[in-house]
């Protein structure tokens, strides 16, 4: 008698993983950000020139950063919204990184939308909290019409004064963007989660098989 | 629901404009006549961010994009059911991403690039284009609705017989 009910519930498993199975298969394709792609790094640009001032007080642009691969994203030190996020996950980021043998070929680039306020020291408190190696994560201010036009035109990516109305009184985009070592823009990522990070982390891999 | 993601560079910025759809509506399709969609021939749409709004252009009964007949929307994608659906994706500014969640859409637009998608719906309805969300930007970043129609309300739509919204 057991050893039927043995049976059958085997039977049924068997049946259940058919039918789950069976589902996968017909189940849609996941659609990804082609930037998020492993296999398929486009060229979605090239930068401009730029040369801004790092936390440490030190000339930081296109000149300094050329051979290097690197990983930029734009926030402001006074922002309420997603910077302390993103900053989180930059320094996640640094981690994961830092023990990779590219890791000397890597630089992690925070762009200040407000540069105005964020001047190089207060980035350099704002950069200690962070956590970040000075040797390899930089935070940049400049004039803000350099960085706003890199940002806009450059990186494609919007930023602007914000309604009066609003918390914050910036917005610019959450995103991370992966710059190859010879300055064209390799993938858009987001910027606020594991996922993001895992999928630079994947690009990379790729980049450096390259 | 299928849906499909794949992606092309332009060449030269004229390429958008001589670009041709794959003809849908068959030629003996016209009047009076509410089934005139080929089945599995696809229409083509343009979709193009700019300054944060979606610009939708829908070829109209000739099927063909770039024609007289062309609609154009803002902020209102409308496609017809139980078709595939091929969309062209560009952007003027900025990057964007098309996202529709309860379909599982989801491709990026940026200028000077071209993405496509391609989906077919088999059921109507409205549903929201989401937008990744910007820093300092309160409310949810939506750029628009997907409008999914009957393939008799799409000829309605396209013929200015229903408002489509």
């Amino acid at each position: 008698m057991k050893g039927r009910a043995l049976h059958i519930m085997i039977v049924l498993g068997v049946a259940v993983v058919a039918i789950l199975v069976v589902q996968r298969l017909e189940k849609d394709e996941p659609l990804q950000e082609m930037s998020q792609n492993p296999d398929s790094l486009l060229v979605y640009g090239t930068l401009p020139d730029f040369s801004l001032t790092n936390h440490l007080g030190k000339a930081c642009g296109t000149r300094e950063l050329i051979g290097k691969t690197w990983i930029a994203n734009f926030i402001f030190t006074r922002c309420p919204a997603t910077c302390p996020i993103q900053t989180t996950m930059m320094g996640k980021l640094q981690e994961q990184l830092s023990s990779r043998p590219e890791w000397k070929h890597i630089r992690l680039i925070s762009f200040s939308v407000d540069p105005g306020y964020d001047t190089v020291e207060v980035l350099n408190t704002f950069a200690g909290e962070a956590g970040a190696q000075d040797d390899h994560w930089y935070f940049l201010t400049g004039p803000r019409s350099d960085i706003w036009q890199l940002s806009k035109v450059g990186f494609k990516l919007a930023v602007g004064e914000a309604q009066p109305d609003a918390a914050s009184p910036l917005f610019h985009s959450p995103k991370m963007v992966l710059v190859d070592a010879q300055g064209s823009i390799r993938g858009y990522f987001d910027g606020m989660s594991e996922e993001g990070n895992a999928n630079i982390g994947a690009a990379l891999r790729m980049l450096f098989r390259q | 629901m299928r849906v499909k993601s794949g992606r092309s560079r332009v060449v030269a910025p004229l390429l958008s404009i001589t670009m041709v759809t794959v003809s849908v509506i068959a030629s003996g399709c016209g009047g009076n006549n509410e089934c005139a969609f080929i089945q599995n021939t696809p229409v083509t749409i343009e979709v193009t961010g700019s300054e944060y709004k979606w610009h939708v252009l829908n070829p109209g009964r000739d099927g063909t994009l770039k024609t007289q007949d062309d609609i154009l929307s803002i902020h209102q994608l409308h496609v017809p059911v139980n078709i595939p659906i091929h969309l062209v994706l560009h952007s003027e500014d900025y990057l964007y991403t098309f996202s529709v969640p309860e379909h599982d859409l989801k491709e990026i637009a940026v200028p000077e690039m071209t993405f496509t998608l391609d989906f077919e719906l088999t059921s109507t309805g409205n549903y929201e284009l989401r937008c990744d969300q910007l820093c300092g930007v309160i409310r949810p970043m939506v750029l628009g609705n997907l409008v999914a129609m009957s393939q008799k309300d799409y000829l309605a739509w396209l013929d200015g017989r229903l408002d489509g919204s």
